[in-house]
């Protein structure tokens, strides 16, 4: 914690390479907080490169040094959601098909993509956050700010609703 | 579908959502993005200038003032040889603890997270120099809610770790296991704490208060503090024994100061039987016996890419099987017993394997983790041929744990 504090202190001091450090450490989680919008693993991984030129310019304004993760990813969001606004002037049947929320002749692993996309969406990025390269629980608590045993019972949670909405669209475990 | 048990869902997810190992570029984002490290780099030299600047100007900008700066330096003179006459007391008194703590060779501890009941608790056995020689760790659920509560025990040889949920016993030694165990024990060992607090205080990290109640039944405290990282501790000390009794740690939301955790030391110097020190003889009977020290596990990488090797485990493991080379088996199984293996895996007649891949990337076991389904022939009592089909058994490389370069077969198939 001290030593990200540090790397925050330095990067506000100027120091590019620190800057580069907080980056990297970051990479995976902003790109996963994207993918959790944009849900395109290319579209995420250039709205966490943004959210990081616009962190770089804002970084004066960060009160709280301890708190760069959530801050950042307030960023990288905002980032997303512009890009989403961009992507969706280009309709394309896929979407279509989303919007009408009618499951064709879909693989098992599209069904669980589609039961992610029906989350709310505070449960979509933590599903997200996990399984996106295997995040840990400390990684994504502290990026979300909410303790470890919260993002277990919230998985759990989130776990069910796919589920029963699976087992609406007639996919049960005999299919699995 | 059910969401409990389940490894298949998991398997779903990773293939829905998955990212192998995304990296981040600087050097090419640089490039990219000239001008706002331009502006970066411009504002942070502004600021340095302008933080001067501003103090000049807040000091010169009124006549009064000027005159008034003299006698800011003289009082900021006179302030600091009041506080260094403060602060010498206050050092001592660190000193003073530093070297009862030193002085410690057994302690237990236990440290109460806020908002939960059950407590963490470590027995820690130090050497001369404040090296942990052995420790003892009991983690409840909420530490790690995905593996339930643990038993550890701890030696610079070899971890010994029982998971009561899932009935099994690991027995290993890691770099990535000695660090884990020193990061915790970092917070509870007296020597670590005092040695912490005093660098962080050296390096300007936390500022120091002390208070010393003249009433010596009361404990004194020693109160570190740090704005940046927004943290604050508060240690009690026996003014007796100048032992540390309990640690009170806090993090802050704005201006309000919110309790994480209560640490509590007791039994100082207690000597702790050498039983708590290893977990063998208080294993339930029956329990997975995994080890992972003393045999070598799975199979090597060679030049295989991580899918072959994921692939290559499979099919090794199964071929085991058909030959009822149970002791093989248990090895590439994450190294448990072959009569735990055979207890397992002995009611399958594997006549013939069909089919084995292609993996899938499944990060949640590791880094270099896979998921291979298998398809195998059982051949049943009666002579009747069947088909089965595991989905997706977890296979997984050793990375930088006591193996690096074999592979196993991660959790069940």
């Amino acid at each position: 914690m001290f030593e990200m504090v540090e790397l925050v202190r330095n990067a506000k001091g100027g120091d590019v390479e620190s800057f580069g450090e907080l980056c990297r450490r970051h990479y995976v989680v902003m790109s996963a907080t994207a993918f959790a919008i944009l849900n395109d693993h290319q579209l995420a991984e250039d709205a966490a490169q943004e959210a990081f030129a616009r962190a770089m310019v804002n970084l004066h304004k960060l009160k709280d040094d301890g708190r760069f993760a959530p801050w950042l990813r307030a960023i990288c969001q905002n980032a997303a959601r512009d890009m989403l606004r961009r992507k969706r002037t280009e309709l394309n049947g896929d979407d279509l098909e989303i919007a009408a929320d009618k499951p064709r002749d879909e693989s098992d692993g599209e069904a669980v993509s589609r039961a992610v996309s029906k989350l709310p969406s505070n449960l979509k990025e933590l599903v997200v956050m996990r399984y996106y390269d295997g995040l840990s629980y400390e990684q994504i608590s502290d990026v979300l700010g909410i303790s470890q045993a919260s993002i277990n019972g919230r998985l759990t949670r989130a776990k069910r609703k796919m589920a029963q909405y699976l087992n609406r669209c007639g996919i049960d475990g005999g299919r699995s | 579908m059910k969401a409990d048990n389940n490894d298949k869902f998991d398997e779903l997810l990773y293939g829905a959502l998955a990212r192998k190992h995304p990296e981040f570029d600087f050097d090419k984002w640089k490039k990219e993005h000239e001008s706002e490290i331009k502006t970066f780099t411009k504002r942070a030299r502004r600021a340095d200038i302008s933080k001067a600047a501003g103090l000049w100007r807040i000091i010169m900008k009124s006549r009064i003032i000027r005159y008034a700066a003299a006698a800011v330096v003289m009082i900021t003179a006179i302030a600091s040889i009041i506080v260094m006459d403060k602060s010498v007391p206050a050092a001592f008194g660190i000193e003073q603890i530093v070297k009862a703590c030193n002085a410690i060779r057994f302690v237990h501890v236990k440290q109460f997270n806020a908002g939960q009941e059950e407590p963490l608790e470590y027995w820690i056995q130090s050497d001369e120099h404040g090296n942990v020689l052995r420790a003892r760790y009991y983690l409840p659920e909420h530490v790690s809610p995905e593996d339930g509560s643990k038993l550890v025990v701890w030696t610079p040889e070899k971890a010994e770790l029982y998971f009561k949920r899932k009935n099994s016993y690991l027995i290993f030694q890691s770099k990535k296991i000695e660090q884990m165990m020193k990061n915790i024990i970092a917070g509870a060992q007296p020597q670590l704490v005092m040695a912490k607090l005093v660098d962080n205080e050296k390096a300007g990290k936390a500022v120091i208060e002390t208070s010393t109640p003249a009433d010596k039944q009361k404990p004194a405290t020693i109160t570190a503090s740090s704005a940046e990282a927004g943290k604050k501790q508060i240690f009690y000390v026996d003014q007796a024994t100048n032992l540390i009794t309990s640690i009170e740690s806090y993090h802050l939301e704005g201006n309000k100061e919110v309790l994480d955790s209560t640490t509590e030391f007791f039994d100082y110097n207690v000597p702790i039987d050498a039983k708590m020190f290893t977990l063998k003889d208080e294993v339930p009977k029956g329990v997975t016996v995994v080890d992972q020290l003393n045999q070598l596990i799975g199979i090597p990488q060679g030049t295989m890419t991580d899918e072959q090797a994921a692939v290559e485990t499979v099919r090794q493991f199964f071929e085991a099987l058909k030959d009822k080379d149970y002791k093989k088996a248990g090895l590439i199984f994450s190294g448990v017993s072959e009569e735990k293996a055979k207890e397992y895996f002995g009611s399958f007649n594997i006549t013939a394997i069909r089919s084995v891949g292609p993996a899938t990337y499944f990060p949640l076991c590791g880094i270099h983790s896979y998921s291979v389904p298998c398809e195998v022939e059982i051949t049943g009592a009666d002579g009747k041929v069947t088909s089965r089909i595991f989905g997706g058994v977890k296979t997984r490389c050793g990375d930088d744990e006591m193996h690096p370069d074999r592979w196993i077969i991660h959790g069940g198939i």
